[in-house]
């Protein structure tokens, strides 16, 4: 009885087509969606960064944090600079002293400055 | 958009302030050189190599015993230096003369880099056990290298 069954069923499933109706125009369409997908994304890029730039950045949460930002840059920029300009310090002053007690250096400069 | 440029204005501004701020914070203690009725370098002296009160007055006590000497020295070797720089440039060959002005030079030479040596150790041997090493170092760098610049500028 099952076999007879599915014996039929086979035969209606052989005998069965799908012909669906041709869309007209249906890749010129697809393009058109792809195309205008793409604009939609470009233009979301720009007009989500003018908006997080113009908005959201100067809310106080975004300003704060990038204040802070700016204390830590001056502070480690300073501090770098500064230690380039004390360590020219000292060895400026070391060649100072060196110069005031060795009297060839002296002579050195004395003859440098007569020239 | 007004709001984002004054944004930016005020960061501009706070992180230039900072930033002169402490530069010159940083640089406070190195710009107050002289101390009182002393040299800016033995007052630079003093900071560097960490001198209380008592060493830095008995450096002060050696520095100005010798500066006569060093300045006497200063006139010799100039006046050597400059009788074999003239010698050099007339002489078309050699002579017995330059023989006897190259030694007249490496003597005074000589005598002024012993001088300057006992001073040096004379100097460091006021200062802690630490500081007077430095110290020597510093001057050994000036006498065999003519520049201490590798003591205080590694990267150089």
């Amino acid at each position: 009885m099952k076999r007879d069954e599915d014996y039929k069923l086979k035969r209606a499933l052989a005998t069965w087509q799908v012909k669906p109706p041709p869309i007209p125009d249906f890749k010129a369409a697809v393009w058109r969606r792809i195309a205008a997908e793409e604009e939609r994304a470009a233009a979301g890029i720009s007009g989500t960064l003018r908006e997080w730039l113009f908005v959201q950045l100067p809310r106080p949460a975004y300003a704060t944090a990038l204040l802070a930002m700016a204390v830590t840059v001056g502070i480690f920029a300073a501090n770098a600079r500064a230690e380039h300009a004390r360590a020219q310090y000292r060895l400026d002053s070391a060649r100072q002293y060196l110069a005031s007690i060795d009297p060839i250096a002296m002579s050195a400069i004395a003859s440098r400055l007569s020239r | 958009m007004k709001n984002f440029l004054a944004l930016l204005g005020l960061v501009a501004v706070v992180g230039a302030g900072t930033y002169f701020l402490c530069y010159h914070q940083a640089m406070a203690p190195a710009e107050g050189v002289t101390s009182e009725g002393t040299d800016a370098e033995l007052a630079w002296l003093q900071r560097e190599f960490a001198l209380e009160a008592k060493q830095y007055k008995r450096v002060v006590a050696l520095h100005r015993a010798y500066r006569p000497a060093c300045a006497d020295q200063c006139v010799r070797y100039t006046a050597a230096h400059r009788r074999l720089t003239e010698l050099l440039k007339r002489s078309a060959r050699w002579s017995p003369e330059m023989d006897a002005v190259f030694a007249e030079q490496a003597r005074v030479e000589s005598e002024c880099h012993a001088s300057m040596l006992k001073y040096a150790y004379d100097v460091a041997a006021c200062m802690s056990d630490e500081q007077g090493r430095r110290y020597l170092e510093m001057i050994k760098l000036q006498l065999l290298e003519g520049d201490p610049a590798g003591m205080f500028i590694s990267s150089r």
